[in-house]
């Protein structure tokens, strides 16, 4: 059974499409519904004070972050400065920057 | 979290592979014109219970059947039903998979109503064709997107449309588990394929354009302009070597 594309999960990195953060690449940090989720990078939206978002103006990659998916899972503490640090280390800042670096992007 | 199977693993999966894959190898025989997407869903629910597993469809998300049962310009998650009859000329794709020791099949096919036109068959075909395209690149070390590209251009080249709003998925003891796997995209992104890693890689795939509309049972998935669609899947795990595909018999 096929899953729709958008099917968001905690841990997952995702760049936003619209709205005053357009651009700035986040985790997720909780799905709240099939349109909803709420998502947090450490700097501009702390851990504590997520932004609620809309799916849709979202851009999913197809990257996980086990560490910080796994402390969600589990319910442990997440320091703002780890989800920073996480989001450095996984490229995600950079690939950003670049449209030549999305991995989610039509040919 | 992308879940590395080891070969014990593998070897259990096998089990519900071949029992799906010969469900659906049988279902060639049983489709023709005046029967309805029902009783291609009991077909399919009656050969799972009998094999002594759990139809891996039934309930999951809360759909319906066991079985998704998708005719003409339905891309996927066809809910079967005793009013929908097949006729001649249709294609019909049928997905579906079973629970084994708490591990999951999942493959798909999109099947001939009688005599079809040839650009159906053409779509049928090249469906299929796209999924081997993207095997090619199913190797320890490629990355995931090589695999998604392939089939993109080889779709692409025969003129169809991609449907980019549903995509396959990694299989083990979830139907669904990371990586996603998109049947599009630049090469060379994504997750790096690893040795034990089990994929359902599915073209899903418009004669038209790959714009979805949902239908109002939530589930329906049918091309925006009414093309026809179709479907192929097969659970593949990768390996040192060549990759496994353990839904083909």
């Amino acid at each position: 059974m096929t899953i729709k594309k958008n099917d968001l999960v905690p841990g997952q990195i995702v760049k936003s499409k619209a709205g005053h953060d357009k651009g700035c690449v986040f985790f997720v940090v909780e799905v709240l519904d099939d349109d909803y989720v709420l998502i947090a990078d450490g700097d501009r939206r702390k851990y504590d004070s997520p932004k609620k978002k809309k799916v849709k103006h979202l851009q999913p990659y197809n990257r996980i972050n086990e560490v910080i998916s796994e402390k969600i899972r589990l319910g442990l503490k997440i320091e703002n400065i780890d989800l920073q640090r996480e989001l450095e280390a996984s490229g995600a800042v950079q690939l950003a920057v670049s449209d030549e670096e999305e991995m989610e992007k039509d040919v | 979290m992308i879940i590395i199977k080891s070969d014990a693993e593998i070897e259990t999966m096998k089990i519900p592979a071949k029992l799906t894959a010969e469900i659906l190898r049988d279902l060639e025989k049983f489709i023709r014109p005046g029967i309805s997407t029902y009783d291609i869903d009991q077909f399919v629910e009656s050969r799972i219970l009998e094999g002594g597993m759990k139809p891996a469809f039934k309930g999951y998300g809360g759909f319906p059947a066991s079985a998704c049962v998708s005719v003409n310009e339905v891309i996927v998650h066809g809910i079967p039903s005793k009013e929908k009859i097949l006729h001649g000329g249709d294609i019909v794709s049928v997905d579906a998979g079973a629970i084994y020791e708490g591990w999951y099949s999942d493959m798909a096919r999109t099947y001939a109503v009688g005599e079809i036109s040839p650009e159906a068959e053409r779509l049928v075909r090249t469906t299929e064709e796209s999924f081997f395209e993207g095997l090619k690149y199913c190797v320890a070390g490629n990355y995931l997107s090589d695999v998604s590209h392939a089939i993109q251009v080889h779709l692409e080249s025969a003129g169809f449309g991609v449907i980019r709003d549903y995509v396959g998925h990694g299989l083990g003891r979830e139907m669904h588990e990371q990586p996603a796997v998109p049947n599009y995209g630049r090469p060379g992104r994504g997750p790096k394929l690893e040795k034990g890693m089990v994929l359902a890689i599915e073209p899903m795939v418009s004669a038209g354009s790959y714009e979805v509309n949902v239908l109002d049972d939530e589930w329906t998935a049918v091309t925006r302009d009414g093309s026809l669609a179709a479907h192929y899947e097969n659970t593949v795990v990768i390996t040192d070597g060549e990759p496994l595909v353990i839904t083909l018999l």
